[in-house]
């Protein structure tokens, strides 16, 4: 056996070109399932992310009224007495953050333009925590507590031709039915790249919202962030068990993170991720299968000459399977290291997709323009193991074949 | 329900606006009428006077009931001035169409807004009129509107013509209107307002005839909009008085922003 090693060592290095270019196919592969599942991995992880912060928190407290009705918004349906409940509910052990909004439709209406979009009341200390707009600010600042002020997208802005400082009219109809009417100063722009957000919505002080709509000391929805994400649905009880206590457990709900309906979707990207994978992977396989089939076959010759000096079947099929190994350990370490580099450099910058995704007609809600891919140790390790696996099966059936050829025919084969 | 009219009447409502708010006039219909001819004459009983109404709104949305009082100023069909007194919180709401501009003043941000665009299928006080519906110059349906008459129907006991009315222009919020037209009195009872698709917007219903010498009109109109759940508004006149004279600059944005 030991000879057979040497030999093959021997081999390899003999005809480096074919022994490079062999081991180059099997890195290709290796950097495209590296990078691939770095990046599916940090898309996943950016999905995650932005659903907790921007609509389900760890858990969300709302009117049962206004779950149901979510897709209009009615405004009615507010968690009445919110600041009592917000009182019972800090005193739980886990929670991290709270804060309250008010969410409505309405028009807003600059000089010479107006136009249909969504008002988010927020607390901007609170909501700090949970999506915290100074990131996505490109112009102009963030809210202060009380101020007549609003941030909005940036393509809202555009629409209505507003800038920095100019003044909007928000027009409203409130709970009772009566409409009401406040100007607002536009303090900043914001761009988050979610399409639906930077077009349609903005951002003013909770009490003003609450002044709008006459829903003083009433909000729609409560969000709470935990130590633990894993908690949620047991804080979710405790939370479920001060409701009923008051009383309101028919008209109020806490809902874990793991429980809202946004959730549903998840396997489905996921599917549709692995398939992705899937897919990159068997193309991978097949490059690398075409590669060490030519590389073996090109060699019949040569094994003939070997045959012919004395070395069995098992010899050739051995000393061809080791050299596969050596080829796969180089590719291994070729692929592994550019691609891990590649996945890391791009999780340090991210990869910004927000000038593509602008152009497309539709979006997909929550989908970051930039993505950081994730790159781990277990990526690494399954991207090893199948480049090795992948390059000795391919190796396999080839060996055998030639090394069961007569040594004359394969004296006479000649792929020149 | 108590009246109060004074003076010689040639009526016309115009914030009820709505086509079917009309008087007719003497004669009645003794000959086989085409559907152009019915649409003007519900058209043409537009006499152009003033008038100043009382008018409360009252809008039922499932369970709940929100009355709201205003007073309304008309002259012709080109000008109108209407200002809430109630609720509190629409007090002293006022709009202003001069033409076709129509002007909203908000005592809450002490503006005055011109409704273009999205904001004139924009509900009214939270009514089921849009602010649209309130600009409607009668005049103008034998305009921009193709008429045929469906037939007949009794509609509330009373027999109608059937009139359908296909506007000539693609844009059109209202692109069907279906008029149940009174046959000795030339109200429209009923209107069906469509969409383009076919799809049911609104309805309006006209209510409460009340006669003077030869004059018919309705003092109650109800407008159901479709799109919304559960949810129907009505317009009851209080009171109306007719041939008055309009105080100078009432059609003005000065008196929209007056406190």
């Amino acid at each position: 056996m030991k000879k057979i090693i040497q030999l093959a060592w021997r081999n390899i290095w003999r005809n480096w070109r074919r022994t490079i270019l062999t081991s180059l196919a099997v890195a290709f592969g290796m950097i495209s399932i590296i990078f691939s599942y770095s990046y599916l991995e940090g898309v996943t992880e950016s999905i995650y992310k932005n659903l907790i912060d921007i609509e389900l928190g760890h858990v969300k407290i709302v009117s049962r009224e206004f779950l149901r009705l979510e897709r209009i918004m009615p405004k009615e349906h507010l968690v009445y007495d919110s600041k009592e409940l917000e009182a019972d509910i800090s005193s739980l052990p886990g929670i991290s953050a709270m804060t309250e909004r008010i969410k409505f439709y309405l028009i807003l209406s600059s000089e010479d333009e107006n136009e249909p979009c969504v008002g988010v009341g927020i607390d901007p200390e609170q909501e700090k925590n949970f999506f915290d707009l100074r990131q996505h600010l490109i112009q102009g600042n963030y809210l202060q507590e009380s101020a007549a002020e609003m941030v909005i997208g940036d393509s809202l802005a555009q629409k209505l031709g507003v800038g920095l400082g100019d003044e909007l009219l928000a027009v409203t109809t409130d709970i009772n039915y009566s409409t009401y009417a406040l100007t607002f100063t536009v303090a900043g722009i914001f761009k988050t790249g979610f399409t639906f957000m930077d077009k349609n919505f903005f951002y003013i002080p909770i009490e003003k919202a609450q002044e709008l709509l006459d829903c003083q000391g009433e909000v729609h929805e409560i969000m709470l962030l935990l130590d633990d994400a894993e908690n949620a649905p047991e804080i979710s009880s405790e939370i479920t068990a001060i409701l009923k206590e008051k009383g309101l457990e028919d008209t109020i709900i806490a809902i874990p993170w793991q429980d809202n309906f946004w959730m549903s979707y998840l396997p489905l990207a996921e599917i549709i991720f692995s398939g992705i994978l899937i897919i990159i992977m068997l193309i991978a396989a097949l490059v690398i299968l075409n590669t060490m089939l030519m590389a073996v076959l090109e060699r019949t010759h040569e094994i003939g000459i070997i045959k012919s000096m004395g070395m069995r079947n098992g010899g050739v099929v051995s000393l061809i399977l080791v050299e596969s190994i050596f080829i796969g350990l180089l590719g291994v370490f070729i692929g592994g290291s550019v691609g891990s580099g590649l996945s890391l450099l791009a999780q340090n910058t991210g990869l910004d997709f927000t000038r593509m995704m602008e152009k497309m007609e539709f979006e997909f809600a929550f989908f970051s323009p930039i993505i950081y891919p994730k790159f781990t140790l277990g990526i690494l390790l399954v991207a090893i193991g199948f480049g090795l696996v992948t390059t000795i099966a391919a190796a396999f059936y080839p060996a055998r074949k030639a090394s069961r050829l007569e040594p004359v025919e394969a004296l006479r084969t000649s792929l020149k | 329900m108590n009246i109060k009219i004074r003076g010689e009447v040639m009526n016309k409502f115009f914030l009820f606006c709505l086509v079917v708010l009309i008087l007719m006039p003497h004669h009645s219909a003794g000959q086989e009428l085409t559907a152009e001819a019915i649409l003007a004459r519900l058209d043409d009983n537009m006499v152009f006077e003033t008038a100043y109404a009382e008018i409360e709104m009252v809008i039922t949305i499932g369970r709940r009931v929100i009355k709201k009082e205003l007073i309304s100023y008309t002259k012709g069909t080109e000008n109108s001035f209407i200002e809430f007194l109630s609720p509190a919180r629409d007090r002293g709401t006022k709009m202003l169409k001069t033409g076709k501009v129509l002007k909203v003043y908000f005592p809450s941000a002490e503006r005055v807004m011109r409704l273009s665009g999205h904001m004139l299928k924009q509900s009214m006080m939270g009514s089921d009129f849009s602010y649209e519906d309130m600009t409607e110059n009668a005049e103008e349906l034998k305009k921009e509107y193709q008429v045929k008459l469906l037939g007949e129907e009794i509609f509330n006991d009373i027999p109608c013509y059937v009139l359908e009315l296909e506007s000539r222009d693609e844009s059109k919020t209202y692109f069907f209107r279906k008029i149940w037209v009174d046959k000795e009195k030339f109200i429209g009872h009923k209107v069906e307002f469509s969409a383009k698709s076919g799809k049911l917007l609104k309805v309006m219903t006209a209510g409460d005839i009340q006669s003077f010498k030869n004059r018919y009109y309705p003092t109650r109109v109800t407008m159901v909009d479709k799109l919304r759940e559960n949810s129907k508004t009505e317009m009851v006149l209080k009171s109306i008085q007719f041939d008055i004279v309009i105080p100078e600059g009432t059609f003005t944005e000065r008196n929209l922003m007056r406190r």
